[in-house]
């Protein structure tokens, strides 16, 4: 599968720029036809993974989105070998873990961070104790161990929790905990389990931005999996769509949500976008189709959602399409989204004219590289019902 | 109701309450020492735990579920060759102690089964995920994190000893049970049953409240 990989050109204008799927030299975790089966007595097989391929990148955030129970669960616990797969195998720096004995096994986990939705820290051992744990496994001297876990504190923010036990801190503390505790072994490699699934919009925020830096501090490569578009959006590079064991769709975050061809990776777009226009305006009156066809049998009106992404975002298109087509142009709604590095555009109008002005429009506006979807009539109407 | 067998009998009293004490610390003693690996074992070879092991499992299972279910009065006259073979007499406080081992270890497995039980699958498979062995998932996590339920099992299974020594006493001899019923009951010396057990009572509420108070300070959820 071909991606494409945004970067800034100088500048400083956007540019899309087609880069393949990393080369094997620059992928740190790879999947190779990789399936996995849960068998139970006297149950039925339920397939949870089918035919996985997939390459991560070095030092890239690698977002995995979907429902619950498809399957996301199940390929990250893969990469630490928490889960086996029954078919295929994955590779972490060319070694296949499912291969290695117990001990080797022991010490390629340590390299491998991870973060967990409910935080899985330890009740009974304080912050700084909690922290040290890894250590402990690992073997580090004590006053070695202690200086650690200091710094680690201090890259998360929690010096002055040192003392404090899991029970007395908030869910973004516990997870900064949990973070400082996953980094304590130098890994190379983050994973995060739904790590802000139980954390309130803000703190969520909080944490993504403190994996953005770890990510560029330190060049952890980092793949987590979410349900939440907005995590994706944030922080990730790329994205897999999961969904029925199966991955629908793979790229840049800029690829695969400002062009979602799969019917999941729409269901998405259409749930970030919805949550994000909640408190949107309803259409101002006298602007329906009834009106429109009253007063002329040549004037049409269509409602498109146009969406606008990377450089596309950034150019006057809107007033071209004015000055060139003879079409009345009513925004009905529209919001500007940042995913990491891209902006993001959509953009709901009314376009009324006659039928050629408004197929050529149309066209125009395809020619231009928006994304145009034509909603249904029911759709403007539930719009201005709303 | 008058005091006078006990003041005559005050030395004895004493002697009785001592060796109830006794029984009761020596088997919890026992009773922790073989439960606590006993219970780590029903829960890491349960189905999709640290160390599956089906048939182990359902045998210690099996073991367990037998001793519980006979009755400790039967189970003391059982225990009577064990205690002759082990310490050459099958009388006296440490014949006792044999009986009441046997009677409160699987019982206080199950105890530390359960509280091993409310420790997180997700907090196992973190440190898991960390590198760690079983055995330093059962040292580090496992028990550390079940503690507060494991003091308050010994507490309840302490409480149990109790009683289950005053029985033993009975048919051993020795405790302020065996003085109850033959000094006391036996004697038509109402005043020294009386005195047994509110002594016994005594010794469970402090049982108890040292359990509590301990339960408290470890408990750090």
């Amino acid at each position: 599968m071909t991606g494409t990989e945004k970067s800034w050109r100088e500048g400083g204008t956007l540019a899309i720029i087609p880069t393949p799927d990393p080369t094997p030299e620059e992928a740190i975790i790879r999947f190779e036809n990789v399936g996995k089966t849960y068998e139970r007595r006297g149950q039925k097989p339920v397939e949870a993974l089918k035919d996985i391929q997939l390459s991560i990148r070095r030092g890239e955030i690698f977002g995995v989105i979907g429902y619950s129970g498809a399957g996301k669960s199940t390929l990250i616990r893969m990469i630490n070998l928490l889960e086996r797969p029954t078919r295929g195998r994955v590779l972490v720096d060319g070694v296949d873990l499912a291969t290695l004995s117990p001990e080797a096994l022991r010490k390629k986990r340590m390299k491998i961070g991870m973060i967990f939705q409910h935080f899985n820290l330890l009740w009974s051992r304080t912050v700084f104790e909690n922290v040290r744990f890894p250590l402990e496994l690992a073997g580090w001297p004590k006053d070695k161990a202690a200086r650690r876990v200091r710094e680690l504190l201090a890259i998360v923010g929690l010096t002055h929790r040192i003392d404090a036990y899991p029970a007395q801190l908030s869910g973004g503390e516990k997870q900064r905990v949990g973070i400082a505790r996953a980094l304590a072994n130098e890994p190379d490699i983050l994973l995060s389990d739904e790590a802000t699934s139980a954390l309130d919009p803000k703190t969520t925020d909080d944490i993504l931005a403190l994996l953005e830096s770890i990510n560029r501090r330190f060049g952890i490569t980092i793949v987590l999996i979410t349900h939440e578009m907005r995590v994706v959006e944030k922080i990730c590079d790329r994205v897999a769509v999961l969904d029925g064991g199966v991955i629908r769709e793979m790229g840049t975050v800029a690829e695969v949500f400002g062009r979602p061809r799969s019917a999941i990776a729409r269901k998405f777009v259409a749930e970030a976008l919805s949550e994000a226009a909640t408190g949107e305006a309803a259409p101002p009156d006298g602007v329906d189709d009834a009106h429109a066809g009253g007063a002329s049998e040549a004037i049409a009106a269509k409602t498109l959602r146009l969406v606008f992404i990377g450089e596309v975002a950034e150019q006057p298109i809107i007033q071209r399409l004015i000055r060139s087509h003879d079409v009345e142009v009513n925004i009905i709604r529209g919001e500007i989204k940042r995913l990491k590095r891209t902006p993001f555009g959509t953009l709901t109008v009314r376009l009324r004219g006659r039928e050629e002005a408004l197929d050529s429009a149309r066209d125009f506006l395809l020619g231009a590289g928006v994304i145009v979807e034509e909603l249904a009539r029911g759709d403007a109407r539930a719009d201005q019902t709303r | 109701m008058t005091f006078d067998n006990v003041v005559h009998n005050f030395d004895r009293i004493v002697q009785a309450t001592i060796e109830s004490i006794y029984m009761v610390f020596f088997s919890l003693f026992f009773a922790v020492l073989i439960g606590v690996p006993l219970g780590v074992l029903l829960i890491i070879t349960g189905p999709g735990h640290l160390w599956p092991k089906r048939w182990l499992h359902e045998a210690l299972g099996m073991v367990v579920n037998i001793f519980r279910s006979v009755p400790y009065i039967v189970l003391i006259l059982w225990t009577i060759p064990v205690s002759r073979a082990l310490i050459g007499t099958s009388y006296g406080t440490n014949a006792a102690i044999i009986s009441l081992v046997a009677g409160s270890s699987p019982f206080f497995a199950r105890l530390a089964e359960s509280a091993m039980r409310e420790v997180g699958r997700g907090v196992i498979e973190a440190a898991q995920a960390m590198g760690a062995r079983t055995i330093d998932i059962i040292w580090k996590v496992l028990l550390p994190e079940s503690f507060p339920g494991i003091i308050s099992g010994i507490t309840v299974t302490a409480v149990a000893l109790v009683s289950y020594s005053a029985m033993a006493g009975l048919v051993a001899g020795g405790g302020l049970g065996a003085m109850a019923w033959n000094d006391g009951y036996n004697s038509f010396k109402n005043d020294i049953l009386f005195v047994a057990t509110v002594l016994l009572i005594i010794i469970v509420q402090v049982i108890q409240w040292i359990g509590d108070r301990l339960v408290r300070r470890v408990d750090k959820r």
